[in-house]
């Protein structure tokens, strides 16, 4: 009886596990520019706020333009007091759309990537 | 990307636990008992040892594993990086190079230690530095990345578990050992049955710490109902309780049923030994020796299920912890709503089925329990009183249980979902167009169930402004669009993707909440109204949004042309005010912050009332927890240019947080 809730515990845990395995951590909490914003300023950053602590060495913002040029200045850095948040300049933007992609690593090891887009101008 | 790392996890777990309990069992179970081993204690020492070196083999191998494993995981965005030692330099790195240290120093414990001669100073160091190597753990899973004090608290619960978790698993093998070793009579039997109670103690004692740890873990990570039932990582959580509750029941058979048969045999442990040769022959030892087979092989088993646990354990750390799965799946068609409680002439008597069904519940645990207790001496009696015991829980339960459902609501699989639009201005404004769409033929322009096609419907449209919308979730009324209501309304899963239909929900969600917020005209609102999310810029250079308003009262200003003058006025606000600009028109302010998002004016203006056109000049208070409390048109009463006006409601929203809304969704703030 418990010798076969055991295996079944372990059928159940193997078979879990692998579904789970394609989820990611670090969940991205808010962004600044929002997702999917329209912004009159132009911004002159973007910040990440994610759920969970991050690796600096291993987590980066890029930001690219509609061809794909890379418009930030490739300092992606923890925000100094609070280690949820991931911060990278931007080069001077002009109008157009913008697609923020970004992949972190939470200090509990696992890697979590994600992009949205953000316009500036009307 | 987790499949191995599951494995390598369990793997290192179970050879970490087995070191430390080997030790532990050395130190805390044998050691003590071991004078007055006649025999075999040299054998048993030798075999603890060999149990700790294999063991420590094992688990340098897996470490390394992993450390590779995970490097080659996180090498994809600098690929160099990783090899190239930049993995040491993660908290994980750290972690590893601390453990290797303790490696190190363990080795060298466990090379001083001769099996020879007796010595528990140098097996408890050993088993202290193992102990160390084990607790070091905590900084390799979820309890790494939980910030500030919570964190603190986490990872000395964890690290706990992980002790308590060596003792108790990490001794079974041990025992199971020392068990076969008496039943081949290389130790007396006195010894094995003392040594079988002293570990039960340390692993009653495990037992204790493990739940009161394991709770507070397991509900840092889950943290809420949904979460553990909905969610991967809450699932395998509750997998891993009922393996552990399978071991604590094994565990008390032990205890209580066969632990004592090999009392039968020996008087008292010191007279032990010539008991068991002189009763040889009536077969009581016989007795025992099948007592000690049955305890060693309950332990095995014991030692299989806290290995399943294990390879739990590996699969728990890969994925992601129940709190910050937004869409957790709820498997029950109803779900409990404190909506009831809200009502006083129900609240009364949900509370007096709870007290009811508590109460006949302890009563017949009382009365079977005085039955068991009387069974000495009242043998006649002790049926009837269980029987009257069973009768009244029975009967408690079975009046006062349906009163319950008073307090619980239909449910859906999505009902626990979050919005992962957060609830945004683009969000809800792209909704608010699908709405004019797809849903205001029948549920009219502005939601109140009076479209033109609904009045050809044998079940009038909802009312979408009216007060049963506050009863659902977001889930709810997502499954609703998605799945549409049988022979009432049509499914959306079709016309509108998954994104457009949570957009549908938040306007849902805006206009029956603008609709309230409007009514209230420019005083302060007891309720919260969520606002949609918000980032400024001040000139300071920090940022505020919504959810990150530091305990200050936002003050949202749609300012135009014509605000030159108020802004002027509202520059000597006080400390704990933010005024927040949304520029409807280019305006100068040198003193407000800026929000950025041009859809923001659109969206608020919506909760004002107006069209974006008219909106110049409404303004707003936000709570410190992100909720709308108040709007104030220009020209509504009471005027919040006149001095002091303004400051009373900001007082206001300061000394009343609202009433918590049960259905509206948001992101935890963490």
């Amino acid at each position: 009886m418990t010798i076969s809730m055991g295996i079944r515990g372990l059928v159940i845990a193997i078979a879990s596990a692998a579904a789970a395995a394609a989820y990611a951590h670090a969940h991205l909490a808010r962004a600044s520019p929002a997702a999917g914003a329209t912004l009159a300023v132009v911004p002159t950053e973007v910040t990440l706020h994610f759920t969970q602590q991050l690796e600096p060495k291993f987590s980066t913002i890029v930001v690219r333009d509609a061809a794909g040029n890379q418009v930030d200045k490739g300092d992606s850095h923890l925000s100094g007091e609070d280690l949820t948040v991931l911060k990278v300049s931007l080069q001077p933007l002009g109008s157009g759309s913008y697609k923020v992609e970004w992949r972190v690593i939470s200090v509990d090891t696992h890697a979590t990537k994600g992009e949205y887009t953000f316009r500036v101008g009307k | 990307m987790g499949d191995p790392l599951i494995f390598i996890r369990a793997i290192h777990f179970a050879a970490t636990l087995t070191l430390a309990g080997a030790l532990i069992f050395a130190v805390a179970v044998v050691g003590p008992i071991m004078r007055q081993m006649e025999r075999g204690d040299e054998a048993l020492r030798a075999r603890l040892l060999r149990i700790a070196w294999w063991s420590f083999a094992a688990a340098l191998i897996s470490g390394v594993a992993w450390l590779v494993v995970l490097a080659a995981d996180m090498s994809e965005p600098a690929p160099s990086e990783a090899f190239s030692g930049g993995i040491l330099h993660t908290t994980f790195g750290h972690d590893w190079l601390a453990r290797l240290v303790l490696a190190a120093l363990l080795a060298a414990a466990l090379g001083w230690i001769s099996p020879k001669h007796l010595d528990l100073r140098r097996w408890a160091i050993a088993a202290l530095l193992a102990s160390a190597f084990a607790a070091a753990l905590v900084h390799s899973g979820h309890a790494a990345a939980t910030g500030g004090w919570l964190g603190t608290f986490h990872r000395a619960a964890d690290g706990l578990h992980l002790i308590a978790a060596s003792a108790w698993l990490g001794g079974l093998l041990p025992l199971a050992l020392l068990l076969t070793a008496a039943r081949r009579e290389q130790i007396s039997l006195a010894l094995a049955r003392e040594a079988t109670l002293r570990f039960s103690t340390l692993g009653l004692i495990s037992v204790g710490v493990l739940i009161a740890t394991g709770s507070v873990n397991g509900w840092i990570l889950t943290g809420s109902v949904p979460a553990l039932i909905g969610t991967d990582y809450g699932r395998l959580l509750l997998a891993k309780v009922a393996l552990f509750l399978a071991m604590v029941a094994i565990a008390a058979i032990n205890r209580l049923r066969l632990t004592p048969r090999l009392a039968l045999t020996v008087a008292s442990p010191r007279c032990g030994e010539a008991l068991l040769h002189a009763r040889s022959a009536d077969g009581a030892p016989a007795a025992a020796r099948r007592a000690l087979r049955a305890l060693a092989r309950n332990s095995m088993m014991e030692a299989m299920l806290g290995l399943a646990i294990l390879v739990i354990v590996g699969a728990l750390g890969t994925t992601p912890p129940g709190l910050h799965v937004l869409q957790p799946t709820w498997p029950f068609a109803v779900r409990y709503s404190d909506a009831a409680f809200g009502d006083p002439e129900l609240r009364g008597r949900l509370a007096l089925a709870l007290w009811a069904i508590g109460g006949g519940l302890l009563c017949g645990a009382l009365l079977t329990l005085i039955g068991a207790q009387a069974r000495r001496a009242h043998p006649r009696l002790t049926p009837w009183l269980i029987a009257a015991g069973t009768a009244v829980a029975i009967a408690c339960v079975a009046h006062f249980a349906p009163t319950l459902t008073l307090a619980t609501v239909e449910a859906y699989p999505t009902s626990f979902y979050i919005a992962p639009t957060g609830y945004s201005a683009s969000s809800i404004l792209r909704g608010a167009k699908l709405f004019a769409t797809h849903c205001a033929s029948c549920h009219g322009r502005e939601g109140r169930g009076d479209g033109p096609a609904g009045r050809f419907l044998r079940v009038k449209p909802s009312d979408l402004t009216a007060d049963h919308v506050y009863g659902h979730t977001d889930g709810d009324l997502y499954w609703w669009i998605t799945n549409g209501i049988r022979e009432v309304m049509p499914p959306f899963a079709v016309a509108l993707d998954e994104e457009a239909r949570w957009n549908v929900t938040d306007f849902v969600r805006a206009n029956a909440d603008a609709t309230r917020l409007g009514r209230a005209g420019g005083k302060v609102t007891d309720v919260g109204y969520r606002a949609p999310d918000f980032s400024a810029a001040c000139p300071d250079g920090s940022t505020v949004s919504r959810d990150r308003l530091h305990g200050r009262v936002g003050h949202l200003v749609l300012a135009g042309r014509g605000s030159s003058e108020r802004m002027a006025q509202l520059a000597a606000h006080d400390r704990d005010v933010v005024t927040i600009v949304t520029p409807v028109a280019d305006v100068a302010t040198a003193t407000a912050c800026r929000a950025d998002d041009v859809e923001l004016a659109t969206a608020l203006a919506m909760f004002g009332g107006k069209d974006v056109g008219r909106s110049d000049g409404v303004e707003f208070l936000v709570d410190p927890a992100g909720m709308l409390r108040a709007a104030w048109s220009p020209g509504g009463k009471p005027d919040w240019r006149e001095a002091g006006v303004l400051k009373r409601e900001i007082a206001a929203i300061h000394n009343t947080p609202a009433a918590t809304r049960t259905t509206g969704s948001h992101l935890h703030g963490r």
